[in-house]
């Protein structure tokens, strides 16, 4: 029955079906409340946040649009008569046109690497290691120490898979990476900051990817510059930016990679027992979350949402107690200093106390709001 | 009289780029928002608008004019959304830090259970929005489809069965299904 009323709600059903179905709503009043909450229903799931597309997008797809719409050579070759002997003629016309394509391209290629100076140290620069090295001269280097890090840690397969679902699909990956490219903005953004850091990761990450490097590396530099100006913006620059810089791995100061590399292996340690442990009621949330397999850097955006779902009842869990000192390792999560310290006091007591024997809580004292 | 969509379309097979912008402007916020409620991901969705187009303009040609636009619009957007996002299901969920952290991870069950309403309180429309939002997320993704082509865009099932490639029956019975859990999920919120 309730199939024949949402059909009702839908105008899905015929004319005698219909005015069957109204008949018997007019002499049975528990059909009749039942189509009144179907109907709340329905209006309560028509509610919900819109979007609109973007106007570039537009005039990509009307420019797409009019270059399609000149008469394609199939077009015109199916309109001809004698088909058959005109397909013969064309595929011959075709190999022709073909072997003397590739014999200018080889001649081509040969003549410009003659004239091209030897490789050596004297060749100048591509643009990305111009305009990266002038801000961090170690960590930004394409090839540098920082990077090879960023790959051992698997970072670019996770981003990879999160941003693109495409593992081990290099052009998929590269379409992927070439659309985030067209859409980044003058200022070097590509939507929002946390985008933005999400992408130029990437694009450190795929470093290796045979995909345009001189393009890439503008992309980079210029998201890079944007984070840098985000971070530094007095309405802008709060702890919730520096900590997603930190989230992405694409913290800017050299000083601060040693710790940002010691907060990333405490993650690692504290995820499989927050698998293991956060299975008690107030740590349900946290556990869904844990269970989520989150990359590493994103695990803390997660613990940093358990701490603020968990508002004042932090603590009351040992769930929560470990997600707390997940967030601290990094030393900034994103929430007024005042009130981390006053959730996060009794973990620091204990720890000073030695009552708290979790070996995960000493960390707590090398972070910035020790107490 | 606004040409039909599909006088539009067949306008744009013979050369009117004019034809097309109309089709465009007409349905690419109904596109959009199909995408961004199967995904709740702007940069995917509007990355999958823009695709969806794409593929417009290259199977023009493959275009009937007895089908009528929107069904076969819809169908070149829901096997793009097979191709494109059913492949990131095996890859680790992400959560976005600008997210408030209760649409992080918990259940519309949490969700309820955290606000302190009394029992016959209503949520207001950020609330609803935020709910059904969550519903719709744990809703398996052959009723969401459904549940969106029919709630969202307005198609009758005759014209899901046909861009789904399922029988008219089966779409009734995930619709049926949807419904069923949504109101399950929701059933409290609405007091």
């Amino acid at each position: 029955m309730r199939q024949e009323l949402i059909d009702l709600l839908r105008g899905e059903l015929g004319e005698g079906e219909e005015r069957e179905l109204r008949e018997r709503l007019g002499s049975d009043a528990t059909l009749r409340q039942e189509l009144d909450e179907l109907a709340s229903l329905l209006g309560l799931l028509r509610r919900g946040e819109e979007i609109a597309p973007l106007p570039a997008t537009r005039a990509r797809v009307l420019a797409a649009a009019r270059g399609a719409v000149a008469p394609s050579l199939g077009a015109r070759l199916r309109a001809l008569p004698g088909l058959v002997a005109f397909r013969m003629r064309r595929s011959v016309a075709f190999r022709v046109a073909a072997v003397s394509l590739v014999a200018h391209s080889l001649l081509m290629a040969i003549l410009y690497r003659m004239t091209l100076p030897p490789l050596g140290p004297e060749r100048e620069p591509p643009p990305f290691d111009v305009s990266i090295q002038e801000k961090a001269p170690e960590r930004f280097t394409p090839d540098g120490e920082f990077v090879r890090r960023l790959r051992a840690r698997g970072y670019g397969h996770h981003l990879r898979l999160g941003l693109y679902g495409v593992e081990g699909q290099g052009r998929r990956i590269q379409s992927s990476m070439e659309s985030w490219m067209a859409r980044q903005a003058p200022d070097g953004s590509f939507g929002d900051v946390e985008r933005t850091a999400q992408v130029a990761l990437a694009l450190l990450a795929e470093g290796d990817c045979s995909m345009h490097a001189t393009r890439r590396g503008r992309a980079l530099a210029a998201a890079v510059a944007f984070l840098i100006r985000e971070a530094s913006r007095p309405e802008a620059g709060d702890a919730t930016i520096a900590a997603l810089i930190e989230d992405y791995a694409i913290a800017f100061e050299p000083r601060r990679q040693e710790a940002l590399v010691g907060h990333l292996r405490a993650i690692d340690r504290i995820l499989p027992r927050l698998r293991a442990e956060a299975i008690d009621g107030e740590g349900v949330a946290l556990a869904k979350m844990a269970g989520l397999e989150l990359p590493p850097a994103l695990a803390a955006v997660a613990a940093r949402s358990a701490l603020l779902a968990d508002r004042g009842r932090l603590l009351s869990s040992p769930a929560t107690r470990l997600a707390a000192t997940a967030v601290l390792s990094k030393g900034q999560i994103g929430l007024e200093p005042a009130t981390l310290r006053e959730w996060l006091r009794p973990l620091f007591s204990a720890a000073m106390e030695g009552a708290e024997s979790d070996p995960l809580a000493l960390l707590t004292l090398q972070a910035p709001y020790r107490l | 009289m606004p040409a039909s969509n599909r006088e539009l379309m067949v306008a744009y097979q013979q050369g009117d780029p004019e034809a097309f912008a109309i089709l465009y402007d007409r349905h690419s916020r109904a596109l959009a928002n199909y995408f961004y409620k199967m995904c709740y991901d702007r940069a995917l969705a509007e990355d999958l608008v823009q695709e969806t187009w794409l593929r417009v303009i290259r199977s023009r040609d493959r275009y009937e004019p007895k089908a009528t636009f929107r069904t076969f619009l819809f169908t070149v957007a829901t096997n793009l959304y097979i191709d494109r996002h059913r492949s990131r299901k095996s890859a680790p969920k992400m959560v976005s830090a600008d997210l408030p952290a209760r649409e992080e991870g918990a259940t519309i069950g949490d969700l309820i259970e955290s606000r302190d309403r009394a029992p016959g309180d209503k949520v207001d429309d950020r609330e609803a929005a935020a709910l059904v939002q969550q519903a719709l997320q744990q809703l398996p993704e052959g009723q969401r489809e459904v549940f969106l082509l029919a709630e969202s865009q307005g198609l009758k099932y005759r014209e899901i069965s046909e861009i789904l490639g399922i029988p008219v029956g089966t779409v009734k019975s995930r619709m049926n299904a949807a419904i069923t859990q949504l109101r399950g999920m929701l059933g409290r919120a609405l007091g």
